[in-house]
């Protein structure tokens, strides 16, 4: 039953691979601290805590895909809540002395961390709405960082005013102890989120970013993943802003601004986004590569960063590192390129071997009452009287434009505004409407009619994400195998999937898409399945597949609503027909019942009642 | 009453330099951050030209030209190869911003320039005087927002925009060249800004930076506008009111603080904009 590895042992050898040239770029950089003269060394160090404050803006926008371009925000948090923990100020904003109270220094860090993660957690919770776009928060960050650098003059006597707050550094620290201070602090947070990204959890971050919309009826909370990333991004910049604050001692409105902001747009795209460590070799050179060029030619070194930062976004849109390592793997056949590295890994489906919980049968799942919908002023369902037993198979048909997907969309997402009633019976007590990942969670899934899928994970990671339904997958741990019940295994048997393990979402054909769809949500090992078309653009030969699988699992227990289009399917596979006519169930019964009915053949037909 | 006035000429000039976007977001899905650097080249061309012993309105066509023939060069070498990807359009033009900045930095300098209104004197408006020059501006906004209506509702151009706008595989299948439509939507749009850059020239102090200022309000108040001229306009006149009422009466600082506060929520409570696109 288990299927085929398709490379065996690559995994550890790419793992191990990267943890090696990690640590090597880190004990080089560690060595040239011991080299460099006081004027570089104090570069790098600067080029570090940057190099944090790309690792975070990679975790949100490379990862969950939420453009933050008020990034620069969360920084000058970290450093102002340095600076006025400890900066004495007159009423004009001029810094008069410094308390420079060990216990300030200490306290001030962690502060302007939960500061950033309580506002940036504000910002999150208010811009990621599951209806609003995904350009809001760009859009809103955008507007914030303008706000705040206008604001930042008003408040002197925190912030220093137009000065900003400078001297406030802590004393007597060499500047090499820095440098291997904020090396480590770098290897720390970049290792803890390569650490994050490779594990089973990156798999829903990743999820989320690709698709949300699919994500949330696998049971993830998208809005929670998104928000909660937010915030860790935004702390993780704040702890690089706060270490700035006590090496070099100053603060002001620039480090909060949209151009500073910019800055690390720029570092992250260079470098490769989605990568985490592109992004630190993009800070890290530009930021170089920037301090060199600028003293020489300052106007012109700014018109080469614009130029470089549209040439990367028009023609290297995966970035310098990535886009070069896939070179470099064309040419070295066992190279693999970076984002590879950083995130995929060989995941094996195996059998699972558990009970399924028994529930009792002969009692409705899932009962519509006088259900109505519409679309503006566009009324599609028009009081839908429809129940729904468990372990039956009911297949709802209908003329293009009757309802049908209509009438599933408000079975599984409780946020369509409806008349009416729907409750589900799912053995955990009844459930009226709920939002979709919770209605997940709960045991009805929904696979959509066209596939939608995640175009960047893998087909054992799908169904890793799939089965968790809505637990939180290990934040370090990254599986190698991925246990799934029979039932996924004969669906990922019957449609073609057999040894694709590791093909990506992205890649897979038509047909085996279909596939992936369905076994996502049997994966998610659903009480009740809602299916659109499951067989659309598949041949009859992988259609019957299809239908015996579908008899399997309501032979195992499982309640099964289907819309479908061709009836020769329908009779082969039903229990129970229901037809649907402009937004009304017209008629129910058996297949045969169903064939036989008039008042079938005229909605059809278009014939009069006479 | 000059109250009022105020608040017209805010909203005129709001709607001066948010049609240009607009007309870009709306056909092209492309939201233009390197807007105002099209109005600074408009801005630089117009002094230029009039260091030259040009009249001023012939140096605000002449910025017209100059911004359009800017965004020609950057429709065919950047935008065009983002229309797929909205989100990179958006950190490109903001790339291109920049390098508009720095380019007039280096050919002009920091310093600041002066445009010189073709009009200085006051005009007479029920009773109060108020700057002519502002009037003018109030006019020109109002016949643009006419123009633009007249052009996109009734004429062949308009249909043949809307048609790109809303299924561009179909109008390129029916035989129109959806890749010109675009890149002539991208030059009007650019040329417009060069005309509001103009415009606004003898208004604002005149530096490479010139109107980035506006750019987080312009953005908002074209987001917030969603894909119709009237939704532009109302949010404009919302955006231009709240922004000089608050300043009357609060510091002013305080006001594009209010502004960008409202528009935000407005936006979250209406995702679609102001008016929508009929599905």
């Amino acid at each position: 039953m288990a299927t085929r590895l398709t490379r065996p042992n690559l995994l550890s050898r790419q793992g191990r691979w990267g943890t090696a040239t990690l640590a090597l770029v880190l004990a080089a950089l560690a060595g040239l601290g011991q080299v460099l003269g006081s004027y570089d060394t104090g570069l790098f160090t600067t080029a570090f805590l940057f190099a944090i404050a790309a690792t975070s803006l990679d975790l949100v926008w490379g990862f969950v895909g939420a453009p933050d371009l008020g990034h620069a925000m969360w920084f000058g948090i970290g450093a102002l809540t340095v600076g006025a923990m400890t900066a004495v100020t007159d009423r004009t904003g001029l810094v008069i002395s410094v308390h420079d109270a060990p216990w300030r220094y200490a306290v001030a860090v962690p502060l302007g961390m939960a500061i950033a993660a309580a506002l940036a957690g504000l910002v999150a919770k208010f811009s990621f709405s599951a209806k609003g776009s995904p350009f809001y928060i760009a859009i809103v960050t955008l507007a914030l960082s303008t706000v705040v650098t206008t604001l930042y003059s008003q408040f002197p006597r925190i912030t220093g005013g137009d000065n900003g707050l400078f001297g406030f550094a802590i004393s007597g620290v060499p500047a090499r102890t820095w440098y291997y201070l904020t090396l480590a602090a770098l290897a720390l947070v970049v290792t803890g989120a390569l650490i994050l990204v490779r594990s089973d959890a990156g798999l829903l971050l990743r999820a989320v970013r690709d698709n949300g919309s699919r994500a949330r009826y696998l049971g993830a909370n998208v809005e929670r993943v998104k928000i909660v990333t937010f915030m860790l991004g935004a702390a993780l910049a704040a702890f690089a802003g706060g270490l700035y604050g006590l090496m070099a001692g100053l603060v002001s409105a620039d480090l909060f601004s949209f151009l500073f902001a910019t800055e690390m747009l720029v570092w992250v795209s260079v470098g490769g986004r989605g990568t985490i460590i592109g992004p630190v070799l993009g800070a890290i050179g530009l930021h170089l590569a920037g301090a060199r060029l600028s003293e020489d030619f300052p106007t012109q070194w700014a018109l080469i960063e614009g130029l470089l930062f549209v040439v990367v976004v028009v023609f290297l849109p995966d970035g310098v590192l990535p886009t070069a390592s896939a070179w470099l793997s064309r040419l070295v056949r066992r190279a693999t390129p970076i984002a590879g590295l950083v995130t995929r890994s060989e995941r094996r489906l195996t059998a699972h071997t558990g009970g399924r919980p028994d529930l009792p049968t002969g009692t409705p799942v899932v009962t519509c009452s006088g259900v109505h919908f519409g679309y503006r002023s566009l009324l599609v369902l028009r009081g839908v009287e429809l129940r729904v037993e468990r372990g039956e198979l009911l297949c709802i048909v209908g003329p293009n434009g009757a309802g049908k997907t209509t009438l599933l969309s408000v079975l599984a997402d409780g946020g369509l505004p409806i008349t009416g009633e729907i409750h589900f019976d799912l053995g955990s007590g009844g459930h009226g409407r709920r939002a979709p990942h919770r209605l997940a969670r709960a045991g009805v899934s929904r696979k959509f009619q066209a596939p939608h899928l995640f175009g960047t994970l893998s087909v054992a990671e799908t169904l890793l994400l799939a089965r968790a339904n809505g637990r939180l997958p290990s934040l370090w741990r990254r599986s190698r195998s991925v246990a799934v019940g029979p039932s996924v295994l004969d669906v990922v048997e019957a449609t073609g999937l057999a040894g694709r393990d590791n093909d990506l979402g992205g890649t897979l054909a038509h047909g085996l898409k279909q596939g992936l769809e369905l076994a996502a949500a049997v994966a998610s090992r659903p009480q009740v399945l809602l299916l659109d078309e499951p067989t659309a653009g598949l041949t009859t030969a992988e259609r019957e597949v299809i239908g015996s699988v579908l008899r399997r699992l309501v032979g195992a227990g499982m309640t099964v609503v289907l819309i479908e289009h061709d009836l020769d399917f329908v009779y082969q596979v039903a229990d129970r027909v229901a037809v649907l006519h402009e937004g009304r169930i017209i008629e129910q019964g058996t297949p045969a019942e169903v064939a036989n009915s008039t008042v079938v053949r005229q909605a059809y037909l278009g014939a009069v009642v006479p | 009453m000059q109250l009022a006035l105020d608040v017209v000429s805010a909203i005129g000039i709001l709607v001066i330099v948010v049609l240009g976007l607009a007309v870009v977001l709306g056909v092209l899905d492309v939201i233009n951050l390197a807007h105002t650097g099209f109005m600074a080249v408009g801005v630089y061309t117009a002094v230029t030209a009039t260091e030259h012993g040009w009249s001023f309105w012939a140096a605000v066509v002449a910025a017209m030209v100059g911004s359009g023939m800017a965004g020609l060069v950057v429709e065919a070498l950047v935008v065009r190869r983002l229309y797929a990807r909205p989100l990179e359009t958006i950190l490109a033009t903001w790339g291109i911003s920049l390098v508009i900045i720095q380019a007039l930095t280096l050919g002009y300098g920091h310093n600041n320039q002066a445009l010189v209104a073709p009009l200085t004197g006051a005009a007479n408006v029920l009773g109060t005087p108020y700057p002519a020059y502002r009037l003018v501006v109030i006019a020109i906004a109002a016949a643009l927002v006419a123009a633009l209506a007249l052009l996109v509702r009734y004429t062949r151009v308009g249909l043949t925009v809307r048609m790109v706008q809303s299924n561009e595989n179909l109008a390129r299948a029916v035989g129109i060249r959806v890749s010109l439509i675009r890149a002539t939507t991208f030059v009007v749009g650019c040329a417009m800004a060069g005309l509001g850059g103009a415009l606004l020239g003898p208004t604002q102090a005149i530096n490479p930076n010139y109107a980035v200022s506006l750019v987080a309000t312009a953005f908002l108040a074209v987001i917030l506008a969603g894909r119709r001229l009237s939704g532009v306009v109302a949010a404009c006149v919302i955006l231009g009111s709240v922004q000089i009422l608050f300043g009357r009466w609060a510091n002013p600082v305080y006001s594009s603080t209010v502004v960008i506060g409202i528009a935000v929520v407005l936006m979250r409570i209406r995702p679609e904009g102001l008016t929508w696109r009929r599905a």
